[in-house]
């Protein structure tokens, strides 16, 4: 009995075990080489030199440029949070209110960007955008602007992307959230003499806070850690920390530098995805 | 049926939230607009309706090259991961009791993390132990990783939701386990792991960050390809493999939302 | 031929003891249920018995087999589950079909089980459709044709009327007598429900927390019920905290705050060298007490308490009192119409020393 016991547990083990080597061989390792080549000298002949420096972390850390790109990432990151806030809220709301039969097609609708790689939609931004692209052109055609307005490869351009591409996940975290109010609550105030807005303000608002929480964060992660986006929409206008970390780790070929920026951003990410779980966590014990 | 007056705020919020579902549309229509366009710029008037951008494209052979390089990759990595990620679903779900809650998040933890970093990391790895950074199975190995937790997501919300006196009946009517996995485990369990196939297929294909640090001379991911072309290039060749790319993922997504059901792939049940 | 014996079961999930020395045995073509609240332990004997869970001692014989370690599928035991668990991607046929075919049973022969079974269950005509497509009632049917077509040696049905509303509860506790009788198979029925386990049983086993009360037929079980978790649970009854004065001949005395009653329905082995004064308690049943307006004829086998009438509320069979007595207590009585004792009245309560049950303190 004993043995089969054993021998049962291990079958089962080998359900798990590709996945566990997988990800410990690609992923958990890798991770573990990026943080052993951040303590590592650089070298301006090979990839590092042996031994053991705290060189690298220090000079980060004491970069202003670096403090600056990191703060303008966080910033550009707050930003589009409170933007894609805005933009989803009406929508997902509507979207978790509605009855229509075309329910399920709007849901399509919402989810379906994430079906279309980021470079398509930064490509369909650029044909949008660009200095010749169709809104300069009917702005000009128009005759509302004499020269065109500078659209994208700077922040602006950077900010619409990001909020674009990132919406979706807003969307559904508000939606499902929004949905578990039980509507009837708000009625219930409506009835007490709410105004519908202030019933919203009073009721659904603060009970979907565990939405917008998981949302925001979320985007946040997303946002600041892109890469794509402010590559393509920025050109060569706007630097953002992830592609500080590769420029420095590729172009510059130094690894051990940009190695320590990708520790530092994996503490921020790791740190804020820890939130955002508890967050989630939290939100779902006050569900049941 | 009357519906009750709309005030002013109702209607506000109706062009609020029409906008919004514009701007999440805007790009992807705009990228097929300018593909079928027949001037190098979408202009307003357009210039009229061109297949030309195709044909160029049929004749740019690096893009239809790296075109099929995706889809292959997209097809390995994610015929592994849907394996993989199937494997640890069940066993996560079924055997690991108390454990699931550090295997879960190790699990997911390839999702978590940025694609850049994970990117970096593997390309300096691979670099370190002499692989070489720039190898078919380097990106391979990538896409499986970054694809597997969709596949582990999708599969053990199912297994979750599955209603497990099913099996229990299936058993005391005299089946074995294993035919109680293939006769009515696997049945119900099917939609699931299609649904989260095809997407992780998807996501693969258009996987951009891992593949820019992994991809080499040879090696060209679509939308890797797509990058450089646009750097170098403004016409709507881009835009044309871009629709191509747009109608496979939405033909893809439509032909499961008719046979699978897209709930299976944000958790809802059935 | 097929003889439940269950024996000394135990079972614990961490430090919680769910199954406390579970045995009981029922006979070839009994109709058993198992009685009791949630948790009490009812549904793990069941999951036992199908192989579901397997108790960390004690075993479990079919006939002559031991079962208690085998994997389920080879038990040849039919079961019912509370939701039904119909594969919803197969049709009826095909659910009804899938024990058979497990069995390598050929075609033709499945055919003709599976319309002969859908006979007995009265759903002729049903084979091609889908679970979900079937009402509640139909759906229980199913599952019940798909449990009897393997001709198990046993059936077991976990709460199989949970999920059914209240009418058609009503009607499926007769169908199932019905068909068990026809049939002839040995059932072991899992309720919390009372009135369920009544109608249906032939006898009863009514567990508490993990521990077997009683094991007896219905009448036997209202009757005389052996604990006071068990009188409580079936039927409603009056308690009244007593001391115990001895056992006396046929019957024992107890003092409470109405005075000395005398009680002789009680298990003479749960008093047997009890210490004079110990606590225990005395049930009388609401219908078993006589209200009247006059102090009744003092008689050896007769209690008697007096009191005032708090509540009356007529039911049409009967009304239904609640009276304070002398002793504080707040008494049910359940008295016929022909007498009708105003509100605020004094009056005395009384009832026969058979019917006035001892029960010691759990």
């Amino acid at each position: 009995m004993a043995v089969t016991k054993t021998q049962q547990a291990a079958s089962r083990m080998l359900l798990f075990l590709p996945a566990a080597l997988w990800i410990m061989i690609f992923f958990v390792l890798p991770y573990s080489f990026l943080g052993y080549v951040s303590f590592k000298p650089t070298s301006s002949s090979s990839a590092y030199l042996p031994g053991f420096t705290l060189e690298n972390y220090v000079f980060n850390l004491t970069d202003p440029f670096f403090w600056t790109i990191l703060g303008e990432t966080l910033l550009g990151g707050v930003a589009t949070v409170v933007i894609c806030l805005l933009i989803s809220y009406p929508l997902a709301y509507r979207l978790a209110r509605s009855r229509s039969k075309y329910r399920s097609l709007l849901y399509m609708v919402v989810i379906s960007p994430l079906l279309v790689g980021v470079v398509i939609r930064c490509y369909g931004w650029m044909v949008l955008l660009a200095d010749k692209g169709l809104i300069n052109d009917l702005l000009l055609k128009a005759g509302i602007i004499d020269a065109p307005l500078p659209l994208m490869y700077n922040m602006f351009g950077v900010m619409v992307g990001l909020v674009q591409v990132y919406m979706p996940y807003m969307v559904i975290s508000l939606t499902g959230s929004i949905q578990a109010i039980n509507p009837e609550l708000e009625y219930t105030a409506r009835s007490l003499g709410a105004s519908r807005f202030t019933a919203f303000r009073k009721i659904t608002l603060p009970m979907s806070l565990p939405g917008i929480m998981s949302g925001s964060i979320l985007v946040f992660v997303l946002t600041i850690s892109s890469y794509a986006i402010p590559l393509l929409l920025g050109g060569n206008k706007t630097l953002t920390t992830p592609l500080m970390i590769v420029q420095t780790a590729l172009d510059a070929f130094d690894w051990p530098g940009g190695a320590s920026m990708a520790v530092i951003m994996f503490v921020i990410v790791v740190t804020l995805l820890s939130i955002y779980i508890k967050v989630l966590m939290h939100a779902m014990r006050g569900l049941k | 049926m009357r519906e009750q007056k709309k005030n002013l705020t109702d209607r506000l919020v109706d062009v609020m939230v029409f906008l919004a579902y514009v701007f999440l549309l805007l790009p992807t229509v705009i990228v097929v607009l300018a593909a079928f366009n027949g001037g190098e710029y979408l202009h307003f008037p357009p210039d009229g309706f061109s297949l030309k951008w195709f044909s160029k494209l049929f004749a740019t052979e690096q893009m239809m090259e790296s075109f099929y390089f995706s889809l292959k990759l997209a097809l390995a990595a994610s015929v592994s991961s849907t394996l993989i990620g199937l494997g640890a679903a069940l066993y996560v779900v079924r055997y690991s009791g108390r454990l699931a809650s550090i295997l879960r998040p190790y699990m997911l933890s390839p999702l978590m993390l940025p694609s850049i970093l994970t990117g970096l990391a593997l390309m300096v790895s691979f670099y370190s132990i002499g692989v070489g950074g720039k190898t078919f199975f380097g990106l391979y190995a990538g896409h499986t990783l970054i694809t597997t937790p969709y596949v582990f997501l999708v599969v053990s919300s199912v297994l979750y939701n599955f209603d497990y006196s099913m099996e229990e009946a299936a058993r005391n009517l005299g089946a074995t386990r294993l035919q109680t996995f293939f006769y009515v485990t696997l049945p119900h369990i099917k939609n699931g792991i299609i649904g989260s196939g095809v997407f992780a297929f998807i996501s693969s294909f258009d996987q951009f960050p891992l593949s820019l640090l992994l991809t080499g001379p040879g090696y060209s991911t679509l939308p890797v390809q797509m990058f450089d072309y646009l750097r170098f290039e403004f016409d709507p060749v881009a835009a044309a493999i871009a629709t191509i790319n747009i109608v496979l993922a939405y033909g893809m997504m439509f032909l499961m939302e008719h046979s699978v059901g897209l709930k299976t792939l944000y958790g809802g049940k059935k | 031929m097929a003889r439940v014996i269950l024996d000394s079961l135990k079972k614990t999930y961490g430090s919680n003891l769910i199954l406390n020395n579970i045995s009981t045995v029922i006979e070839d073509g009994e109709l058993v249920s198992l009685l009791g609240p949630s948790g009490c332990g009812k549904t793990t004997t069941l999951r036992c018995i199908a192989g579901f869970e397997i108790p960390d001692s004690g075993t479990i014989t079919i006939g002559d087999t031991d079962i208690t370690t085998m994997q389920p599928e080879q038990r040849d035991i039919g079961m019912v589950f509370q939701n039904y668990a119909l594969f919803p991607h197969m049709t009826v046929f095909d659910n009804v079909a899938f024990g058979l075919r497990m069995r390598k049973v050929p075609r033709e022969e499945i055919a003709k089980r599976v319309r002969h079974i859908m006979k007995v269950v009265g759903l002729e005509g049903f084979e091609k459709r889908y679970p979900r497509m079937l009402s509640g009632g139909q759906q229980q049917r199913v599952a019940i044709a798909r449990a009897l077509v393997i001709q198990p040696r046993l059936l077991l049905l976990d709460e199989p009327l949970a999920n059914l509303d209240a009418k058609l509860r009503e009607e499926m506790r007769f169908y199932l007598k019905k068909l068990q009788k026809e049939v002839g198979i040995t059932m072991i029925y899992v309720t919390h429900d009372q009135s369920e386990a009544l109608v249906l049983s032939d006898r009863i086993v009514v567990m508490f927390n993990g521990r077997i009360h009683q094991s007896a037929a219905p009448e036997e079980l209202y009757r005389h019920p052996a604990t006071l978790n068990v009188a409580n649970f079936i039927g409603l009854i009056n308690v009244f905290d007593a001391s115990f004065r001895g056992l006396d001949g046929d019957g024992a005395f107890a003092e409470s705050a109405c005075g000395l009653l005398r009680c002789e329905n009680f298990m003479p082995e749960h008093f047997r060298g009890m210490a004079d004064g110990t606590a225990v308690k005395v049930g009388i049943r609401p219908e078993s007490l006589t209200i009247s307006s006059f102090c009744p004829e003092s008689l050896p086998g007769l209690n008697v308490i007096s009191g005032t009438v708090k509540e009356k509320v007529y039911i049409g069979n009967m009304f239904d009192y609640r009276v304070a007595t002398s002793g504080g207590e707040l008494v049910r009585v359940q008295a016929s119409p022909s007498v009708d004792i105003p509100m605020g009245s004094s009056c005395w309560i009384s009832a026969g020393a058979v019917d006035t049950l001892l029960l010691p303190l759990e």
